[in-house]
């Protein structure tokens, strides 16, 4: 059953025609063709298809499109679109990215992170970055890259 | 291209805007339909097919239900509210610590975004990490139905592996919270594999509510993942209950909760280890919760 | 290939796919379609063990928008696994583990491909389940391929019969001698479960085939040039007939090696005559797909009095499952790893893969080694603990050394053992009084190989003067390719790596290489490039001399200029050679290399597909935990790793290989193993599959050895798979430092050591 869905993706409106059991995530590849969001779990527990919803982080696998309607969806396409976000120089920068399928889910959570608090310590960014997983890089150079971003000088590097 | 993996169960998603509005969906749309809330449990074990609703209806949009404010002496708080709403308020400062490090280990900061307090409590799921908190806070829940509102002990709500008191149609609205005028304090502790993103293998909750003689006037024990309900251990709090504050006490009410639970194995764990991790979280879930209620004094 | 390295090695530059990931526009496989395309799935088996009476696709082909079905009828003789042909594309007549595919589904949709598999109807008489190595070695044991006489076999493998897949050993000296006279014998068992390369990207691909059968295959790949030979070998097509385009890799660990989607895609490719992609869910990649294998090691090591090690005798049973994917090369690795980097006047060790009801195993970084190091770098601790001997002396005291032989008589060049022992030791302050209580420090030694195997290279320079690097090795995240060789190359032809463009990792359009495997991609692909950067530059010098009157061999390169070394005023731009090149296709540079064999004895190893380290290199991991008592919660408050990587090309991607292969190995120290019952796996998904998170893993704190190698570029090592290994050892070490009580399970759950505390132990 596909019903029309008004979705406002990186302050753009798009009308959708969607499952209504469409999950936020495969509307975004494949109806709006915005692939940079990507899947690894499907089930919440690894932060790949991370996106923003009003500025907040929220796993687009599990969450369905029609929960986003009147909301604002942030994809990585959308930060910093007058150049890069600081938070994706600072990731391709500084060695925070290696295969790269977690970057997107990374650089969205972590721009949320910044946005919400400038100046995190290394803890602050631990946890608030618990629920993305990589398998590649051991993370030390993603906390560095944060860190970076923030400016903040207190790195345990 | 058609959506890819999209919930092909699903016919229709409404969304409707109060909490009458819903229950008269959900009577027009039948059993076929089913109510969501964040959607963070729900979506995992639809995404593995093992629930297939035909119609979803959305309560994240009503007001009542997304409300959290005290009022006189109960903290009252809408079931959508969602657990990262409740991590950053200050609301529950001596009177609820428990409840705001319970939804601070809930999943990841996605998670805590989207998931809300009511979702958890209706999943019912025995690793629920809110609902021994809530157990052992004493909180009661308020149900609205097609016949009108009830209120509920929360003890009455878990009524079996994933069952709850909700009648077919009924909404859990709000759970309400009694702030007591005594000193208390209360402390959640949970054990997983990892440190964080974890499903409990065993949680406790602490509460305990000072008398002006410096001995325990109440108290409460909640339990989770130990049995087929989340669970209050009686015999806990009656060995805490007017007992002289201090690591004697706290041994005895640990010992106590043991025999309260009925732990499984599972790949998370075995049922020996999660006997035996109750007391230990049980005796640091009081110690920490006494210290809360003396500064909280 | 020990020239003076350019500016551009040893530098942190930028990796030339950064900017596209971080923005999200790199294209992984799960991302790539074509026009037209299909959505395939496969119907998988609920047995792990059943012989299969009837299937029917009649419901499964009647979904709206279904193709084709594919059942074992439609796929006769077309058997994979690369050393026995023992698995087949669809299961014929029986299935033999779990989620076995029984049939192929092409749909028009993700939703009709899965609805009609759900409608394949088989039936099935279950058989008798080996769920466990110990089942399948019973006398009794029901065989699982009882048709093996009629595979394929690589003529290397050794086996008895019954369940072993492969059977390797290992005889140097007169071990029985030595066990007679020792002073001590040791003898322990230790258990390694499955673990999983979990890539975030599980296995995509997408087959076309054109009207005259010419296959094309996109694929999240590591190895295109093996994937078209297996492919090749599989399907009966001509190599020719064949081409593997690789796409953006989300990450491989070994998992992406062989070949798994594409030979589906392209049945059902050629008989609808659409493209069709395969993409397996997390659910399928976790219970189907080539995990590392489970493992009970024993071992019995004679020591002499003041702690120098004798001889030790070893037996590694590696669960294979169902199939034999990659575990007979493994079990040669086990030889290796369990003699590890140590003198030894005598070793016997008999490693086995052995089949049971499971998914067939494959390769996962540094495959064999991490299951052969926790049992033998445990016991180290005991023998050091038992002999009241330092565990650090105890290893300086036998570590291996420059000219000592290798376990199989290869002799050991530019050892760096002692090195990484004392720098790890160092940096975690290993003589500092005692941690305290339920406190420990620990440590664990390891070597490992830099494969082989031919890379070859072309550098093209276009008519503008823009130089391209056309190399057949694959880019999968480590940024050997885009960062490491991209650097030796621009480097060589003295241009800024950014300037520098790359086409990589496709069979049609870029020349041989082995694969992203081995950790050889930079060392291999590297001495590649620069072969081919040095044939151009003679073109370039050859075109240049005639013009500037002068002889090519006077002149030099750099800036974009080619200049006289005796008189710079005597010089010409990049550029103008492109002109004069006169072809306007530019000039083409070609390089190959292909590393000689290591030579080791022969006669000590048999059944052995690799019998010595090529280029071997060594690291030392170290770690400091804290358990609770009460709980057996492991905290891990430092974690150490020296590694000799011969020489740094990059050292922010050098540092990252070493850091994410550390954080791998502390994920199967720690959290992570497929849990299996009957044959079935219990966790499925990343729930309760538990990967480390950033808040289980502390700052990883590396330090890079640099003791050159003779042939790598610059005297670089390989380094990827390495740092893998040590973990499991490391923390059990540490742990029975706080506690004094072993730990001889993986993965070191906060359970499994609230149990060991309860059991015997030693004084801490």
């Amino acid at each position: 059953m596909s019903h029309p869905l008004r979705l406002t993706v990186n302050d753009g409106e798009y009308l959708v025609i969607a499952a209504a059991g469409a999950y936020l995530l495969d509307v975004l590849r494949d109806d709006l063709g915005l692939q940079g969001t990507k899947e690894a779990c499907a089930e919440g527990e690894c932060g790949s298809c991370t996106v923003l919803i009003d500025g907040e982080p929220v796993d687009s696998c599990i969450y369905f499109a029609a929960q986003a309607t009147g909301k604002r969806i942030t994809t990585v396409e959308g930060l910093g679109r007058n150049g890069a976000h600081p938070v994706q120089r600072a990731f391709a920068a500084l060695g925070a990215v290696q295969c790269g399928f977690c970057t997107p889910g990374f650089v969205v959570a972590a721009a949320a992170l910044l946005q919400r608090s400038p100046n995190p310590g290394v803890d602050e960014i631990r946890e608030a970055l618990a629920g993305n997983l990589c398998r590649c890089t051991g993370y030390n150079n993603i906390v560095a890259a944060v860190l970076a971003a923030a400016g903040s000088q207190d790195g345990d590097a | 291209m058609v959506s890819a993996q999209a919930a092909t169960s699903v016919r229709s998603f409404v969304a409707p805007d109060t909490v009458v509005g819903a229950i008269e969906q959900r009577h027009r749309l039948g059993d076929t339909a089913i109510y969501l809330s964040g959607g963070t449990d729900l979506g995992v074990v639809m995404r593995r097919h093992l629930v297939t609703p035909e119609h979803l209806i959305d309560l994240s949009r009503i007001d009542e239900l997304r409300t959290l404010e005290r009022v006189d002496g109960t903290i009252v708080i809408g079931s959508a509210v969602t657990h990262r709403t409740i991590e950053l308020s200050g609301l529950f400062v001596g009177h609820a610590e428990a409840l705001r490090e319970a939804c601070a280990t809930v999943g990841s900061v996605q998670t805590r975004n989207v998931g809300t307090l009511g979702g958890n409590l209706c999943n019912a799921s025995p690793a629920a990490d809110t609902a021994p908190v809530l157990l052992a806070l004493g909180a009661v829940v308020e149900i609205a139905g097609p016949d009108g509102r009830r209120l509920l002990p929360i003890d009455d709500f878990f009524v079996g592996y994933r069952r709850t008191a909700l009648a077919p149609g009924e909404i859990l609205t709000s759970i309400r919270i009694p702030v007591p005028d005594a000193p208390r304090g209360s402390a959640f502790l949970k054990l997983g594999r990892r440190k964080a993103m974890e499903i409990s293998i065993a949680s406790v909750t602490v509460r305990l509510d000072l008398a002006s003689d410096g001995t325990i006037a109440a108290a409460g024990v909640g339990l989770g993942s130990v049995a087929a309900t989340p669970v209050r251990s009686a015999s806990a709090e009656r060995v805490l209950t007017g007992s002289p504050p201090g690591p004697a006490t706290w041994d005895a009410a640990a010992h106590a909760a043991v025999g309260d639970c009925s732990p499984i194995d599972d790949v998370r764990a075995t049922q020996e280890y999660r006997a035996a991790m109750v007391p230990v979280l049980v005796a640091r879930a009081a110690g920490i919760a006494f210290g809360r209620a003396r500064s909280n004094a | 290939m020990t020239a003076p390295a350019p500016d551009t090695v040893g530098r942190s530059v930028g990796r030339l796919d950064g900017g596209a990931k971080v923005t999200g526009r790199y294209e992984y496989g799960v991302d790539a379609s074509r026009p037209g395309m299909l959505w395939a799935r496969l119907a998988r088996s609920p047995h792990a063990h059943a012989r299969i009476l009837s299937v029917d696709t009649t419901a499964a082909l009647a979904v709206p928008g279904v193709r084709v079905v594919l059942t074992g009828a439609d796929t006769l003789g077309y058997l994979a696994s690369r050393y026995v042909r023992d698995e087949p594309l669809l299961a014929l007549d029986r299935v033999r583990y779990p989620g076995e595919p029984v049939a192929a589904v092409a749909a028009d949709t993700q939703e009709a491909a899965e609805a009609a598999c759900r409608l394949v109807r088989v039936e099935y008489e279950p058989l008798p389940v080996i769920s466990s190595v110990e089942e399948a070695l019973a006398d009794d044991a029901t065989v699982i391929h009882p048709d093996w006489a009629s595979y394929w076999v690589s003529p290397i493998i050794r086996r008895p019969g019954g369940n072993v897949v492969s059977h390797a050993s290992l005889r140097r000296g007169d071990t029985a001698a030595l066990f007679e006279s020792a002073d001590h014998v040791f003898e322990d068992t230790f258990e390694v479960p499955m673990v999983h390369q979990a890539s975030l990207e599980g296995r995509v691909a997408i087959a076309e085939v054109d009207d005259a059968g010419v296959v094309h295959v996109w694929s999240s790949h590591q190895y295109p040039f093996g994937l078209r030979q297996d492919i090749s070998d599989i399907l009966h097509i001509p190599l020719g007939k064949i081409r593997v385009t690789v796409t953006g890799v989300g990450g491989g660990f070994g998992g992406k090696l062989y070949a798994g989607a594409e030979p589906y895609c392209i049945i059902l490719a050629q008989r609808t005559g659409r493209p069709v992609k395969l993409r397996y869910t997390r659910e399928e990649e976790m219970i189907a797909t080539s995990p590392r294998m489970g493992a009970t090691v024993r071992l019995r090591t004679a020591v002499a009095a003041d702690g120098t090690l004798l001889a030790r005798e070893g037996w590694i049973d590696y669960d294979s499952g169902a199939y034999s994917e990659s575990s007979p090369g493994v079990v040669s690795v086990g030889l290796l790893t369990l003699a590890g980097p140590y003198r030894w006047q005598a070793l016997s060790i008999d490693t086995r893969a052995i089949y049971t009801n499971k998914a067939g195993c494959g390769s996962y970084r540094a495959p064999g080694a991490p299951q052969a190091v926790f049992a033998g770098e445990s016991q180290l601790d005991r023998i050091a603990r038992e002999l009241g001997i330092d565990p650090l002396r105890l290893r300086l005291h036998n570590a291996v050394r420059d000219g000592d032989l290798g376990p199989t008589g290869q002799v050991l060049n530019n050892v760096s053992l002692v090195e990484t022992l004392q720098a790890a030791a160092d940096r975690i302050d290993w003589d500092s009084a005692g941690a305290g209580h339920l406190r420990g420090k620990g440590l664990s030694c390891t070597w490992w190989t830099t494969t082989g195997m031919p890379s070859s290279a072309y550098v093209r320079m276009d008519e503008d003067g823009t130089f391209v690097l056309i190399t057949g090795a694959t880019e999968i995240g480590t940024g050997a390719v885009t960062a490491g060789v991209a650097q030796i190359c621009a480097g060589e032809l003295g241009i800024d790596p950014a300037d520098l463009k790359i086409v990589s990792a496709d069979t049609g359009t870029t020349p041989y290489d082995f694969g992203a495997q081995g950790s050889r991609t930079l060392v291999q692909a590297g001495n590649a490039a620069i072969a081919a950067a040095e044939d151009l530059k003679s073109q370039m010098f050859d075109i240049a001399a005639a013009k500037l009157g002068c002889q090519a061999e006077e002149l030099e390169m750099s800036d974009g200029e080619i200049r006289h070394t005796n008189d710079p005023e005597l010089s010409l731009s990049v550029s103008d050679v492109a002109r004069l090149g006169g072809t306007r296709g530019g000039l083409l540079g070609r390089g190959s290399y292909e590393q000689p064999p290591t030579p080791y004895d022969a006669d000590s190893v048999q059944g052995a597909m690799i019998g010595a380290f090529n280029i071997p290199s060594f690291a030392t991991h170290a770690c400091e935990v804290s358990v609770d008592g009460a709980t057996g919660e492991v905290t891990l408050d430092r974690y150490v790793v020296a590694q000799d990587v011969g020489r740094v090309v990059n050292p922010r991607y050098c540092e990252g290989q070493v850091t994410g292969g550390a954080v791998q190995g502390i994920g199967q120290a720690m959290f992570e193993e497929i849990i299996h019952r009957g044959g079935h796996v219990m966790n499925p998904n990343f729930t309760d599959y538990k990967l480390p998170t950033l808040s289980d893993v502390p700052h990883i704190e590396t330090i890079l050895v640099e003791v050159p190698s003779d042939s790598g570029p610059y005297g670089a090592k390989g380094v990827g798979e390495q740092a893998i290994i040590g973990p499991p050892a490391a923390i059990a070490n540490a742990v029975r430092d706080a506690t004094g009580h072993p730990i001889q399970r993986l993965p070191i759950t906060a359970e499994r050591v609230w149990q060991s505390l309860r059991g015997p132990g030693t004084a801490s």
